[in-house]
C-alpha cells in the first residue's frame, strides 16, 4: 500500500511537473519564438562576399513596396523577380481599387512601383560617394534558402549564392486552376479569380462561379451586387460552404446553384469568354451556358514551397507571422503579401504589408548593429549582379583584324565570349563574364565577340551556338565550352587553364 | 501501477496539452480568419448538429445585430467611416466598391496628418507627391467610382457622402449604433470604421510651427542630406529617428531633457556606433528660432544643471516626443493599450471591445489609431482596405443584401 502511495505521489508530482512545463512553454512562447533561428552576429558577415543586406524574394506589389522603403532607408536591396516578374497583378487589366488611381492597368502599377524604387536609388547614387546602386532588380529566382546559419545562404537559378542579412519573402500565391481547355487562353479575358477586384466589370452580365466552398459563396454574393445572373457550379451533390452562407445565398434571387457538374471547356470568340461547356454527372449530358465571365473560387495556394521547411506555415501553406508584425518564425526573415495574407488578398493590402515588412527588416538590421560604418566596411563584399557604374567595357571583336590583334597576337591567356544580342543564356552569362574579368584582371584577357556583327568570323571559328567560350593561350586555341555555367563553374573553368599554362 | 497505465496517463496529459494549444490555435483562427463562417463550420462539423441548428445558433450569436431592427429607423448609414486620412478613404473606397452606401465624416482635420506633411517620397508608386495630393487623389477616385455606379442604377441618392462634421458621441449599447455629430445630426450606423488617426505630441514652445520643425524622420530625412539637425526626445523613437537621420544628415544631435536616455540599452549602444550622432543631456527646448520663409535656423535651449540658456544653430528640428492616438471618442467601449492604441483581433481589422460590450459586432478600426508598430500613411491605406472588406463582409453576414438595401433606401441618411 505504502509503495503504491509513493508511486502515486511520484506520478502526481510528474504530472504537475509536465503541466507546469507545458504552461511555462505556453507563457514563454513569444519569447521562445524570438530566439528561434541562427545566432545573429554582425562579425559573421565581415568575411563573407556576395552580401545582400535586404533580399526581397518576389516582385509583386508587396515586394516592390518593401523595396521602396528599404531603399529610402539607404540600405542596399536586391529583388529576385521570380518566375513571374511583377507577380499576378501583371496578368490583370484595369484596376479600380488601387488607392490613389481612379483607373490603372495592373502592369502599370508594377511599373510605377519599380520606377519609384529605381528612381530613389539613382537619387541617392547621384548624391553620394557610393559605387553601387541601392537597388538591384534581378531576373532570377531563388531556388534554396539555408536558414541554419547567418548570413542566410540563398541559391538562385542563375547560379548566384547570396549571403542575405535579412530576407523578405513576398512570393505571393497562385489561384488554383480548373485545368480545363480555354481557361488559360481567356485568363483575364473573362476568366478571373478575384470577385472583389473584377465584379464591377460584369455589371448586368451573366457569370458563373466555379467552386463549392465559402469563397465561392462569397464571390457569388459580391457579384450579385453587380451582375445579372450568377450560377455557382458545384462538382459534388452539395456545397461545402457553411450553412449560414448557403442560407444567405437563397436571399439572392439572381444566384442559382448547379450541382454535380464538371467544367469541360471555357468557350470564347478569340477575344473574350462567351460560354462554358459543362458535363453533368447526373445524366452525362453536356450543357453549354452562354456567359460572359468565369470566376474561379476553388482556392489559392501560397507560393511557400521554398520556405516551408524552414519557416512555420499553417495547414494550407501560408507563412505564419508574429502578431501584427511581418516577422516569421526565423529571426531576420520576414514575409508579406499573399503568401501570408489569406484574408484580404488585395494588391493594396499586399503593398501595405510590404511596407511593414521592410520597416521590420530595417529595424532588425539596425538592432543587430548594421549601421553606416559597417555598411561602408562591407561595401566591397556586397553582391553585384550587374556592372558597377564605371566598369570598363570589355573589348568587342567585330572583324578578323580585331581577332588577330587581340587574340592571336596576345601573349598569355585570352577568353572569348561569343554572344548574340537576342540569346537568353548570353544575358545570363554576361554579368558572370564581367565579374570574372574583374577577378582575373592582369592574369587573363577577356574579350567578347558579337556573332551577329561578325558572322564570317563566327563561321570561321565553327561557332554554332551561343554563348560559346573560346580559350586561347599564346594565340593557340586550348579550350572551348558551349552554353551557360554558374559563377563558380566558370571560375573553375578558367582556373584550370591558368593552372595548365601559367 | 503498470507501465501501460503510466503511458496512458502521460498520453492523457499530452491530449490535454494539445487541446489547450489547439484551442488557442482555433481561437486565433476564429479571430483572424472569417469569424462567422469558421465559427459556424466548427459548430456544424465538430458538434455534428444539423444545418438548421447551426443557423439558429448563428442567429442567436448575431441577435444583437438583427437587421430587422433597422426597419423603421431613419438616418441609416450602412458603413460609417470616422476620419478621412488614408485609412478612412481606403476603407470607403472598398465600401463604394462593394456598392454599399458609405458616409465619411472628416473630423477636425480633413485628410488627416498627411495633409500637414509636404513632399512624400515613400507613397509607393509615386516618386514624389505632396501629402495633400494623395488625399485629393483618393477622394477623386472614390467620388469617380461612386458616380460611375450611380449612373448605372435607379437609386436616387449617392453611394458616398463626405461630411465636414465631427463625431461627438457613439452609443454602442444598442444596434444600429447611435452616432451624434457636432452639427447636431443623429445617425444610425450599421457598421463603423474608426480611422481617427493620431496626433503628434507638441513641444508647446514659440516657433514650433516654423517650416523645418517636423515630426517624421522616416519621411523627411532625405531632405537633410549633409545638413545639421536636432532631435528632441529621449525614447526609442528619438533614437531610431537619429539613426535614420544619420544615414543622410552630416550631424545629428539628440536633445534629452533628463540626464539619461529613456531608449532601450540596445538602442543606446547602437547610437554610439554612429560617429555623427551626438547627445546633449539635461536640456529643454525654450524656443525655435528662424523665420517663416527660410525656416529653422537655430534652437534655444536651457541647461537645467548649469542653469543657463544658449542657442544652437540647426537646419532642422525633429520632434520625437511621441504620438497620441485620437481614441477619446471610442475609449469607453473599445479596448486600448496604455498609450491609447485600439486593440484588434488577430490580423483582422475587427476591434476588441471592452468586456461589457463583448457581444457588440460591427466596429472596425484602421490606420494610426490601431497601429502601434508602423504608423505609415501607406500602411494605414492598406489597413483601411482591410477594414473596408471586413465591414462589407459583416454587412453581408447580418443580411444586408441588395433587397434589404432597397427596402431601407428611403430610410437612408441624406445630406
Amino acid at each position: 500500500m505504502k509503495q503504491i502511495n509513493k508511486k502515486m505521489i511520484a506520478l502526481v508530482g510528474g504530472v504537475v511537473l509536465v503541466i507546469g512545463l507545458v504552461l511555462m512553454a505556453y507563457v514563454l512562447r513569444d519569447k521562445l519564438a524570438l530566439s528561434r533561428g541562427p545566432v545573429i552576429d554582425m562579425h559573421h558577415a565581415m568575411d563573407k562576399d556576395n552580401i545582400v543586406p535586404i533580399l526581397i524574394i518576389g516582385s509583386g506589389p508587396s515586394g516592390l513596396s518593401a523595396a521602396i522603403y528599404s531603399v529610402s532607408a539607404n540600405i542596399r536591396t536586391v529583388v529576385l523577380q521570380g518566375p513571374l516578374p511583377g507577380g499576378l497583378l501583371t496578368q490583370t487589366s484595369i484596376v479600380e481599387n488601387w488607392p490613389g488611381n481612379k483607373s490603372i492597368m495592373g502592369p502599370e502599377i508594377i511599373k510605377n512601383l519599380q520606377d519609384h524604387a529605381v528612381g530613389l536609388s539613382h537619387h541617392y547614387l547621384k548624391n553620394s560617394k557610393d559605387e553601387i546602386d541601392k537597388i538591384e532588380i534581378l531576373e532570377d529566382t531563388a531556388t534554396h534558402i539555408d536558414a541554419s546559419q547567418w548570413p542566410f545562404k540563398v541559391q538562385t537559378a542563375n547560379g548566384h549564392t547570396l549571403n542575405a542579412l535579412s530576407i523578405i519573402i513576398a512570393t505571393g500565391a497562385s489561384p488554383k486552376l480548373l485545368q480545363a481547355p480555354g481557361e488559360f487562353e481567356y485568363w483575364k479575358k473573362g476568366v478571373t479569380s478575384c470577385a472583389t477586384c473584377d465584379a464591377p466589370f460584369f455589371k448586368d452580365k451573366n457569370v458563373v462561379v466555379a467552386g463549392g466552398g465559402d469563397s465561392a459563396a462569397e464571390q457569388a454574393i459580391q457579384l450579385a451586387r453587380h451582375a445579372k445572373n450568377i450560377t455557382i457550379l458545384v462538382r459534388k451533390e452539395q456545397m461545402r460552404a457553411s450553412a449560414i452562407m448557403q442560407s444567405r445565398l437563397k436571399e439572392y434571387p439572381s444566384i442559382k446553384v448547379l450541382y454535380q457538374v464538371q467544367v469541360q471547356e471555357v468557350v470564347g470568340n478569340g477575344e473574350h469568354v462567351t460560354g462554358i461547356k459543362l458535363l453533368s454527372d447526373k445524366n452525362n449530358e453536356i450543357i453549354i451556358l452562354p456567359i460572359d465571365g468565369v470566376f474561379l473560387a476553388i482556392g489559392h495556394s501560397p507560393n511557400s514551397k521554398i520556405v516551408k521547411d524552414i519557416l512555420a506555415v499553417d495547414a494550407e501553406g501560408y507563412i505564419k507571422v508574429e502578431g501584427r508584425t511581418q516577422a516569421t518564425s526565423v529571426n531576420g526573415i520576414f514575409a508579406s503579401g499573399d503568401v501570408v495574407d489569406h484574408r484580404y488578398r488585395q494588391a493594396s493590402t499586399a503593398a501595405g504589408y510590404g511596407v511593414s515588412a521592410a520597416l521590420d527588416a530595417i529595424q532588425f538590421l539596425t538592432l543587430n548593429g548594421f549601421n553606416t560604418t559597417i555598411s561602408a566596411k562591407l561595401e566591397k563584399n556586397m553582391f553585384r549582379g550587374q556592372l558597377p557604374r564605371d566598369e570598363k567595357e570589355l573589348f568587342v571583336i567585330k572583324s578578323e583584324e580585331d581577332f588577330n590583334q587581340n587574340v592571336i597576337q596576345h601573349e598569355g591567356l585570352v577568353v572569348v565570349d561569343c554572344f548574340m544580342e537576342q540569346c537568353y543564356f548570353c544575358k545570363v552569362m554576361d554579368p558572370i563574364f564581367h565579374e570574372a574579368a574583374r577577378y582575373f584582371e592582369n592574369r587573363v584577357l577577356f574579350v567578347t565577340l558579337d556573332i551577329d556583327a561578325a558572322p564570317a568570323m563566327a563561321k570561321k571559328l565553327f561557332i554554332t551556338s551561343a554563348p560559346t567560350f573560346l580559350v586561347y593561350h599564346n594565340g593557340k586555341l586550348v579550350g572551348r565550352y558551349n552554353g551557360a555555367m554558374n559563377k563558380s563553374e566558370f571560375g573553375l573553368f578558367i582556373e584550370k587553364f591558368l593552372h595548365e599554362s601559367p | 501501477m503498470t507501465h501501460a497505465q503510466n503511458i496512458s496517463i502521460l498520453r492523457h496529459i499530452l491530449v490535454i496539452a494539445l487541446i489547450f494549444f489547439d484551442f488557442e490555435g482555433y481561437a486565433r483562427d476564429a479571430v483572424a480568419g472569417n469569424v462567422i463562417t469558421k465559427n459556424l463550420k466548427n459548430i456544424a462539423i465538430t458538434n455534428h448538429k444539423d444545418i438548421t441548428t447551426a443557423t439558429k445558433e448563428f442567429q442567436t450569436e448575431f441577435k444583437f445585430c438583427d437587421i430587422n431592427k433597422a426597419l423603421g429607423l431613419y438616418n441609416i448609414v450602412p458603413m460609417l467611416i470616422i476620419g478621412s486620412g488614408p485609412a478612412g478613404l481606403a476603407a470607403s473606397l472598398y465600401g463604394v466598391g462593394g456598392n454599399v452606401r458609405t458616409v465619411v465624416v472628416h473630423g477636425p482635420l480633413p485628410g488627416g496628418l498627411l495633409t500637414q506633411t509636404t513632399e512624400v517620397e515613400n507613397w509607393p508608386g509615386h516618386a514624389l507627391i505632396m501629402g495633400e495630393d494623395i488625399i485629393e487623389k483618393l477622394q477623386n477616385q472614390i467620388q469617380g467610382l461612386a458616380d460611375k455606379y450611380l449612373k448605372k442604377q435607379t437609386m436616387n441618392l449617392g453611394i458616398v457622402d463626405f461630411l465636414f462634421d465631427t463625431i461627438t458621441h457613439i452609443d454602442v449599447s444598442s444596434w444600429p449604433f447611435k452616432v451624434s455629430t457636432d452639427q447636431g445630426l443623429t445617425l444610425n450606423a450599421l457598421s463603423i470604421v474608426i480611422a481617427t488617426g493620431s496626433s503628434h505630441k507638441k513641444l508647446h514652445v514659440v516657433g514650433e510651427n516654423l517650416p523645418g520643425v517636423t515630426y517624421c524622420a522616416k519621411c523627411d530625412a532625405p531632405f537633410y542630406k549633409d545638413k545639421e539637425v536636432v532631435i528632441v526626445g529621449g525614447g526609442d523613437s528619438a533614437a531610431e529617428d537619429a539613426m535614420q537621420l544619420a544615414r543622410h544628415a552630416q550631424q545629428v544631435t539628440i536633445l534629452v531633457r533628463k540626464n539619461k536616455l529613456k531608449a532601450s540599452a540596445l538602442m543606446q549602444m547602437r547610437l554610439h556606433e554612429y560617429a555623427n550622432i551626438k547627445i546633449m543631456y539635461n536640456v529643454e527646448v525654450q524656443e525655435v528660432l528662424g523665420d517663416v520663409h527660410e525656416g529653422v535656423k537655430a534652437i534655444k535651449l536651457i541647461d537645467h544643471v548649469e542653469n543657463n540658456s544658449f542657442v544652437v544653430s540647426t537646419d532642422g528640428v525633429f520632434v520625437a516626443i511621441g504620438h497620441i492616438p485620437n481614441s477619446d471618442l471610442v475609449k469607453d467601449f473599445v479596448k486600448t493599450d496604455e498609450h491609447g492604441n485600439i486593440e484588434l483581433k488577430g490580423r483582422s481589422q475587427t476591434v476588441v471591445m471592452k468586456d461589457e460590450f463583448a457581444h457588440v459586432q460591427g466596429v472596425f478600426a484602421a490606420g494610426d489609431i490601431a497601429d502601434k508598430l508602423y504608423k505609415q500613411a501607406y500602411s494605414a491605406g492598406g489597413y483601411g482596405v482591410g477594414a473596408g472588406i471586413d465591414a462589407i463582409s459583416f454587412l453581408t453576414n447580418i443580411g444586408f443584401n441588395p433587397k434589404m438595401a432597397h427596402i431601407l433606401e428611403k430610410n437612408m441618411f441624406k445630406v
